[in-house]
């Protein structure tokens, strides 16, 4: 029989996999008005930035009226605990996504810039560590989570990469510093967009094994 | 059931036997005090007539052997001789009921029944001719104890019969519950149970029953086939959710169109696997009531969410979604926009020439010896305007796909000489050779298609020839296939640009295409003719070696 407890644990979930989708919205859009230029699709992710920030005050709202009202223990304690510092982590990268949006807004004079880097692998590689690190959530899968985990590796190495591209470009070309200082800003959040993706996966391994990895 | 019978009956069988019992009991009680009475009633008549007789003796010796206790009272009530106590010392009898009755009616009865002794004594008073009443007592034991001992003996008798009737009623209910349960455990086949009659129009109608539920069932299945049978070859996605966006249910296509993984399943939310966020917006506004649709790119397919909700008695009971592929009209529709941007850049451009060089001789500011020059140019123009307004007319006959004309068999390499004979000018300013070769061969088709495609092919190659190349136009066969093959040694196409020379005002050097002329058309024209008749083309080309375009026919 299901309980009231049950029901709103699968809330939970539920709402936990929509604020999930919603990033992985708002980091797609925001690479894909990073590299079309797009100053409309740009705005528009800025202005998305509310509903990611609702939803994480609406899950946590729940997440503490589930710790208050039915006192879990065990498995249901770590799965809400997991929760709560989940979308800590999901905020942070609509926050990121938005800084991004900002940028991009900036960036507009400098459309040539973009090809010659590797921010767009980058942004590539973070937005499959995202999909993957909620795909680990969705599913309960250990393996997937902590390849997302690995994952990190390749994006951190294309962010030295970006920055070694970026001086060599201030070198030879003094007056694209500017925007290559943004480009650098824009490779920075993606990296970081990595590591939150990292922390999601490493509660999600939380929330099935009662492990910390790190 | 079973056990219900049982009880019945033994309480039936306990409850009949107590009745009988105490009515029996009552009846001989009755019986018995008559009998008593009655016994003392003659003695005490036996006793007047006696005394009466004035025989004295025997009547003391029927007092004394009688062993009935005799009283004599006066009329009132004064103890005048008992035969059993001292009468002196009795108390006055007048208030007896018995001695009441009797002076009243000339006989009285009493029976005074003593608990502590458990007996009873019946009294029987006569009046006498003298007013002296003479009353005969009997001391005799009550019922009770008859009744005890008969109680005794009818317990044994009733617990014996309770179990006679429990084995009987097992039985006669074994008989009427059996044939039931048989019924009940083989529905199917009902013809083979033996009933009785009772029971049969019930299996009848049992039976009717069932013949019409399996009948309602064939028909749901079948009707549930049918639906699943439309769903699952329909084009478009299905999914159905509930009002928790549970999935009720959904059609293989839904599940490719969306990219779903095939391991979630239904009952699940759709939650665990989509995650698209306009997807879930749509959903999220059905779910509230709002008819909507959104259109997406997912996996490079361009798709069609619509999402329904679905209300009963306006209570919204979930939400109906349909997923349509709209990647091909998406694409058609994207070529057609490419192609009316296309044409109207080019019309615009000789049109713009045209009209300025007109605007000049117009306003009178071209000088005499110019106006010759100019109109020259205008002419050019023109004709490259008429040439394209050409192209494209040939181009939207052959996208109605009906090539006009009955068939007829054509003579390949008479048509290839004719071609290379009308382009030999143009081949001499260009300073390039061209040459027809090759075998006799002959195709069904439209021969006015048929030489636009060689002469439009021939075009191309000495258009993009270099200086003193050489087109060569040769007819054969390979592996049965009948070929016309169009080489040339020109500037030849870069790998990248090789599959997309057959589209609609491509060029390979935009830059060069008012120099070179042409319409961008030519070879788009080919394909269209080639695929009309059913042949394929194969281009083989180098940059800088020169190009060959080989139509291949069936």
């Amino acid at each position: 029989m299901r309980n009231r407890f049950d029901e709103q644990l699968e809330t939970l979930n539920n709402e936990l996999i929509k604020m999930g989708s919603l990033i992985e919205y708002a980091i797609e859009k925001a690479t894909d008005a990073f590299i079309t230029q797009n100053n409309d699709e740009a705005e528009m992710v800025i202005r998305f930035d509310k509903e990611v920030d609702d939803k994480e005050k609406q899950i946590e709202g729940l997440c503490l009226k589930l710790l208050l009202q039915q006192q879990p223990v065990a498995r249901d304690l770590r799965q809400i605990s997991a929760a709560l510092k989940m979308i800590t982590d999901m905020e942070r990268i609509g926050d990121q996504a938005a800084d991004i949006s900002e940028i991009v807004m900036m960036l507009g004079r400098y459309p040539e810039l973009k090809e010659m880097i590797h921010i767009p692998k980058m942004a590539e590689a973070t937005i499959k560590m995202v999909k993957e690190s909620i795909d680990a959530y969705v599913k309960k899968d250990l393996g997937l989570a902590k390849q997302v985990i690995d994952y990190d590796d390749v994006v951190d190495d294309l962010f030295v990469v970006v920055k070694d591209e970026l001086i060599e470009l201030i070198r030879s070309n003094v007056k694209q510093s500017e925007a290559a200082a943004d480009m650098l800003m824009v490779a920075k959040y993606y990296e970081r967009i990595g590591d939150h993706a990292t922390n999601i996966a490493e509660w999600v391994i939380f929330s099935i094994t009662g492990e910390k990895t790190i | 059931m079973k056990r219900r019978i049982n009880i019945t009956f033994c309480l039936g069988v306990i409850g009949a036997m107590l009745i009988a019992l105490f009515v029996t009991a009552a009846a001989f009680n009755n019986l018995f005090q008559k009998h008593v009475l009655n016994d003392l009633k003659n003695y005490a008549q036996k006793l007047k007539e006696t005394a009466l007789e004035g025989n004295v003796d025997s009547a003391s010796e029927l007092i004394l052997f009688s062993g009935i206790r005799v009283t004599l009272i006066a009329g009132d009530g004064k103890v005048l001789f008992d035969s059993e106590t001292d009468y002196l010392e009795m108390e006055n009898h007048s208030d007896r009921p018995e001695i009441i009755e009797a002076a009243l009616k000339g006989s009285g009865t009493d029976i005074r029944s003593s608990a502590t002794i458990g007996k009873s004594t019946y009294y029987y008073a006569l009046r006498l001719s003298n007013g002296n009443i003479l009353r005969t007592a009997k001391l005799a034991s009550n019922f009770e104890p008859f009744f005890r001992q008969a109680v005794y003996i009818l317990v044994p008798v009733m617990l014996a019969l309770v179990i006679l009737i429990l084995i009987l009623s097992n039985l006669l209910s074994k008989k009427i519950i059996r044939p039931i349960e048989v019924l009940a455990g083989n529905l199917e086949d009902i013809n083979q149970i033996r009933l009785y009659d009772e029971l049969v129009p019930f299996a009848r109608k049992i039976k009717e029953q069932q013949a019409d539920i399996q009948q309602n069932m064939e028909s749901i299945r079948r009707e549930n086939n049918k639906i699943h049978l439309i769903t699952r070859n329909m084009s478009e996605g299905i999914i159905f959710l509930d009002s928790q966006s549970n999935i009720l249910s959904m059609n293989e296509r839904a599940v490719s169109l969306l990219g779903m993984d095939g391991k979630t399943g239904l009952g699940e939310n759709i939650l665990n696997s989509i995650r698209n966020n306009e997807i879930l917006m749509a959903i999220e506004k059905a779910a509230q009531g709002e008819h909507n649709y959104v259109e997406l790119e997912l996996e490079g397919r361009q798709l069609q969410f619509f999402a329904n909700p679905v209300t009963d008695e306006d209570v919204n009971a979930g939400v109906l979604c349909l997923v349509l592929d709209i990647t091909e009209k998406y694409n058609r529709e994207k070529l057609r926009r490419e192609f009316t941007a296309n044409v109207s850049h080019e019309l615009k451009t000789p049109l713009t020439s045209i009209s300025g060089y007109a605007e000049l001789i117009e306003s009178g500011m071209a000088r005499d010896e110019d106006i010759k020059g100019f109109a020259g140019k205008i002419h050019n123009e023109s004709s490259r305007l008429l040439e394209l307004i050409n192209d494209i007319i040939k181009l939207s006959e052959l996208d109605e796909g009906v090539p006009s004309g009955e068939p007829e068999e054509i003579n390949l390499l008479e048509l290839a000489r004719d071609c290379a004979r009308s382009l030999e000018k143009y081949a001499q300013d260009k300073r390039v050779t061209i040459q027809a070769e090759g075998e006799e061969l002959t195709i069904s088709g439209n021969r006015r298609m048929m030489h636009e495609l060689v002469y439009n092919l021939a075009e191309n190659a000495i258009r993009y020839n270099k200086k003193d190349g050489t087109v060569r136009i040769k007819i054969g066969r390979e592996n049965g296939k009948t070929f016309i093959l169009v080489a040339d040694t020109g500037i030849g196409i870069p790998a990248e640009y090789q599959n997309r020379i057959f589209e609609r005002f491509f060029r390979v050097d935009k830059s060069r295409s008012k120099a070179t002329g042409g319409t961008g058309l030519g070879l788009s024209i080919v394909k269209h003719i080639a695929g009309a008749h059913k042949a394929t083309l194969e281009c083989k080309s180098e940059v800088g070696q020169g190009t060959s375009i080989k139509v291949l026919f069936p």
